[in-house]
C-alpha cells in the first residue's frame, strides 16, 4: 500500500487500527511508514482532545437546583393530567344534562319552536395543552356542569 | 459505555429502588446520571443553554416515567432515548438549527481571526476548534461518533439506542470520522502540529 492510499484509509480507520493494535492493511503500512504513523498519531491526539473536551462539558445548573425544579415541574404535570382525566366525565355529564333538560325541539311535528340558548361561553379560565386551544361552556340551569372542549389550533 | 459491571449493577439497583418510590435512590440516580445526560444533550443540541433545558426536561420525564423502564435494555440506552426525544422536541420548539448555524459561524470567524495571528495553536484553542468542527457534523454523525469513538459503545449497542441497524451505525461512523478528520487535516493542518500531549 502506498502513502496516498493509506492516508485515504486513515480518515475512516478506528482507533485500534490507528494505534496498530489490530492487524490490518493500514496498521501494516503505519508500522513501515514514519510520516503516515505520525499523521495517525495526530489524528488520535485530535480525537483524544475532543474526548477530553466533551468529558469536561458541565451543566450550568447545579444538580440540586435541577432536581428541585424537576420535582416541582413533575408534580405540576401530574396535577394537570389528573385534571384532564375529569374532562371526559364533565363532557359526558354535560351531554346528559342537555338530553335530560328536554329542550331538543317542539312538542309536535311542524310546530314552530324557538328554543332559548342552553349553553354559553363560560368565564372559567382553563389552560390548554401545547398545540391545542380550549373553549369552556356553561350549561344554563346546571351550574354544577361545564363542558370543556379542546381542539387543535387552526381547526375551524 | 465504558463502565464496569459493578457500576452497572449499582445503577440498576438504584433504578429498581427509585421505581419502588425511594426518593433517596432517585436523587442518587439523578446525581449519577446528571453529567451524562447533559453531555448527550450537548451533543444533540450543540448549545450549552439548550443542553441545560433538555437536561431539565429529561429529569422531569425521569420523575414521571421511570416506572415505564422495564429493564429489557440497559438503563443507559433507555436514558439516552429519553434524552434524544427531549432534545428533538426542544429543537422543534426553539429552532435549534438556526441557533446552531449562527453560533458555528460566530466561532469560525473568531477562529480564522485567531489563526491569522498565531502559527502554533495553544491547547485550549485547539480544543475549541475540534469541538466546533464536531458541532458542525450532521446530528446523526455527531451522536454516532460520540457514542462509538468517544464513549466506547459498540455499533450494535448504538443501533439499539438509535433504532438503526449496526451496519448503518458503522456507515455513519465512517462518514463522521472522514468529515471530522478531513476537516482537521485540510482546514487546520496547523492544529495537528500544535497539539501537545
Amino acid at each position: 500500500m502506498n502513502c496516498p492510499d493509506a492516508r485515504e484509509l486513515l480518515l475512516e480507520a478506528d482507533a485500534a487500527e490507528l494505534s496498530c493494535m489490530v492487524a490490518s492493511e493500514v496498521s501494516e503500512h503505519l508500522e513501515a511508514c514514519d510520516s503516515c504513523r505520525a499523521l495517525a498519531a495526530r489524528i488520535l491526539q485530535a480525537q483524544s482532545t475532543l474526548a477530553k473536551e466533551l468529558a469536561g462539558v458541565q451543566p450550568r445548573t447545579p444538580v440540586d437546583a435541577a432536581l428541585q425544579s424537576a420535582t416541582v415541574k413533575a408534580a405540576a404535570v401530574r396535577r394537570k393530567h389528573s385534571w384532564w382525566a375529569a374532562v371526559p366525565v364533565a363532557a359526558a355529564a354535560g351531554v346528559a344534562g342537555l338530553l335530560l333538560s328536554g329542550r331538543g325541539g317542539p312538542d309536535l311535528p311542524g310546530e314552530s319552536w324557538q328554543g332559548r340558548p342552553i349553553v354559553a361561553v363560560s368565564g372559567i379560565d382553563v389552560e390548554a395543552p401545547f398545540g391545542k386551544d380550549v373553549v369552556v361552556f356553561d350549561i344554563k340551569d346546571r351550574p354544577d356542569v361545564v363542558v370543556v372542549w379542546f381542539f387543535d389550533k387552526g381547526d375551524d | 459505555m465504558n463502565r464496569t459491571d459493578p457500576q452497572l449493577q449499582e445503577v440498576e439497583a438504584l433504578v429498581e429502588r427509585a421505581q419502588g418510590g425511594d426518593s433517596t435512590a432517585f436523587e442518587s440516580l439523578v446525581r449519577h446520571c446528571y453529567q451524562q445526560i447533559y453531555r448527550w444533550a450537548w451533543v444533540q443540541t450543540g448549545d450549552p443553554d439548550d443542553a441545560d433545558d433538555v437536561t431539565q426536561e429529561v429529569l422531569v420525564v425521569l420523575h414521571r416515567k421511570l416506572k415505564t423502564y422495564t429493564g429489557r435494555a440497559r438503563f443507559s440506552s433507555w436514558l439516552f432515548q429519553v434524552t434524544r426525544n427531549a432534545a428533538l422536541q426542544h429543537g422543534r420548539k426553539v429552532g435549534r438549527v438556526a441557533r446552531l448555524k449562527r453560533r458555528a459561524s460566530e466561532v469560525s470567524v473568531a477562529d480564522s481571526d485567531a489563526a491569522d495571528g498565531i502559527t502554533q495553536l495553544d491547547g485550549a484553542h485547539a480544543a475549541e476548534v475540534v469541538r466546533t468542527l464536531f458541532q458542525g457534523l450532521p446530528i446523526r454523525q455527531r451522536e454516532v461518533f460520540d457514542l462509538a469513538d468517544l464513549q466506547g459503545f459498540s455499533p450494535s449497542e448504538i443501533g439499539r439506542m438509535l433504532g438503526m441497524k449496526a451496519v448503518t451505525v458503522r456507515a455513519n461512523l465512517c462518514k463522521a470520522r472522514r468529515a471530522l478528520r478531513g476537516a482537521i487535516l485540510e482546514r487546520h493542518p496547523e492544529l495537528v502540529e500544535g497539539l501537545t500531549e
